[in-house]
């Protein structure tokens, strides 16, 4: 055989083993555990703050592989009531071999996009968040690409769970009426906001209101009455419930 | 007997090929579809690219070390070789899907990178072939053209005996 064909089939050769070498490389650490994604803490933190309802959490993503990840992309998709959805994609980039890096996942989104049906029930009752995570990557140059998703349900802690308000009952001497309201703060923080209370005659016109500020604690219950001063004749309430600092509101009508 | 074994040669490189491109691969889809369930999912008729493709590679392998280094034929059926190893890996490529359920988080893996590299291993192996033509039709370019049908190995075999006969009788002549 001629050298030139020789050298040409060792450097074939070589060319197969270093590419037996860069899958043995990607695929090794991946069955030996050392490259892992692990969510950090159990639940999701939520928040509705600036009129705009927020979800928190954390991956830690550990690459002690040999090759660096790159063009890391996480897409988020929370569906609520089966028919809301939040998206969010957040670009994490690069994560260097030997590199352990902390991303935060975050959902976001203003309360004016959210359906009025939805706001409600986000209020009153505590609901179940399906979230689905999914990551995008890929080794050096495109060798290897993955895409992980995980479908989770979180819980989503309403502020006024449980919520109940009664009829109003009055009384002529003195003209006054009273509503009772109760509920629980399941809140991951101390709950404040505004009841409101109005009362209309039959033509529409307020005969009477009241607006009252509370803090519940965190997991504390509620259970007060409000009390109206009107003039005039009754027909029905309206009673407002609005979480401070945060734009969302409640309200119910009720008989008198 | 030296007429055999220009004809065994090609058929027992035939078979090697056969058993490495077919009989391993199918063994080895066999033994993760038995004992790893949840991988069963991942072929997509990947069995049947391997055989078709697999034996296709055989076959050229064996037509490949039929004919003799530096014809056209060889250069032929080698760069043919190497096509039908790019089908091959290719057919393997996009029967796989590789994706599974591991601590209830969904993983699919692609791997156009690799896939770039080995394909672009076969081109280089096909040009071997060029390669080689141009390198022996250089010094047998004699041997070569004046006889046509000196492009197989049992007739390169045969010329050769027929020459070195002569040659043995030349010099007891003398």
């Amino acid at each position: 055989m001629k050298w030139p064909l020789v050298a040409y089939k060792v450097g074939l050769a070589i060319f197969f083993f270093v590419i037996l070498l860069i899958a043995a490389m990607a695929v090794m650490p991946v069955l030996e555990g050392d490259i892992s994604v692990e969510r950090e803490g159990r639940g999701m933190d939520w928040s509705l703050e600036n009129e705009t309802i927020t979800g928190r959490s954390s991956v830690w993503i550990n690459n002690t592989g040999y090759l660096d990840f790159e063009k890391i992309v996480f897409d988020l998709d929370a569906e609520v009531l089966d028919d809301f959805h939040i998206d969010s994609t957040q670009r994490v980039g690069d994560i260097s071999s030997g590199e352990e890096k902390k991303v935060d996942l975050i959902f976001s989104e203003n309360l004016s996009e959210v359906p009025d049906d939805v706001k409600t029930h986000l209020l009153r009752y505590d609901t179940e968040v399906n979230v689905t995570v999914k990551m995008d990557g890929q080794y050096t140059f495109s060798l290897f690409t993955f895409t992980a998703e995980r479908e989770d349900v979180f819980q989503w802690d309403a502020p006024f769970h449980d919520l109940s308000v009664s009829d109003v009952s009055y009384s002529q001497t003195p003209p006054e009426a009273e509503v009772d309201v109760s509920f629980e703060n399941h809140y991951r923080e101390e709950l404040g906001f505004d009841i409101t209370v109005e009362i209309f005659d039959p033509s529409g016109g307020v005969v009477g209101s009241t607006t009252e500020t509370y803090t519940v604690p965190a997991g504390g219950s509620f259970h007060e009455t409000i009390t109206v001063e009107f003039s005039g004749e009754l027909d029905h309430a309206i009673v407002r419930f609005e979480k401070e600092e945060s734009g969302m509101s409640y309200e119910e009508e009720v008989e008198i | 007997m030296s007429e055999e074994k220009p004809t065994l040669y090609p058929i027992l490189v035939g078979i090697l090929h056969f058993i490495f491109f077919v009989v391993v691969v199918v063994l080895l889809i066999s033994f993760v579809k038995d004992y790893f369930p949840g991988l069963r999912g991942i072929f997509q008729g990947t069995l049947t690219y391997v055989i078709i493709f697999g034996s296709l590679v055989a076959l050229m392998a064996a037509l490949t070390v039929y004919f003799i280094k530096g014809t056209k034929t060889r250069m032929f059926s080698g760069v043919m070789k190497a096509g039908s190893m790019i089908i091959y890996n290719l057919g393997i490529y996009y029967s796989l899907d590789i994706t599974v359920e591991r601590h209830d988080v969904l993983i699919g893996v692609d791997y156009p990178g690799m896939k770039f590299l080995v394909v672009l291993l076969l081109v280089l192996y096909a040009i071997y072939f060029v390669f080689e033509f141009i390198l022996h039709r250089k010094d047998g370019e004699e041997d070569v053209e004046q006889d046509e049908d000196f492009d197989t190995r049992k007739n390169f075999m045969e010329k050769r005996d027929k020459r070195s006969n002569a040659a043995q009788d030349q010099s007891h002549w003398k």
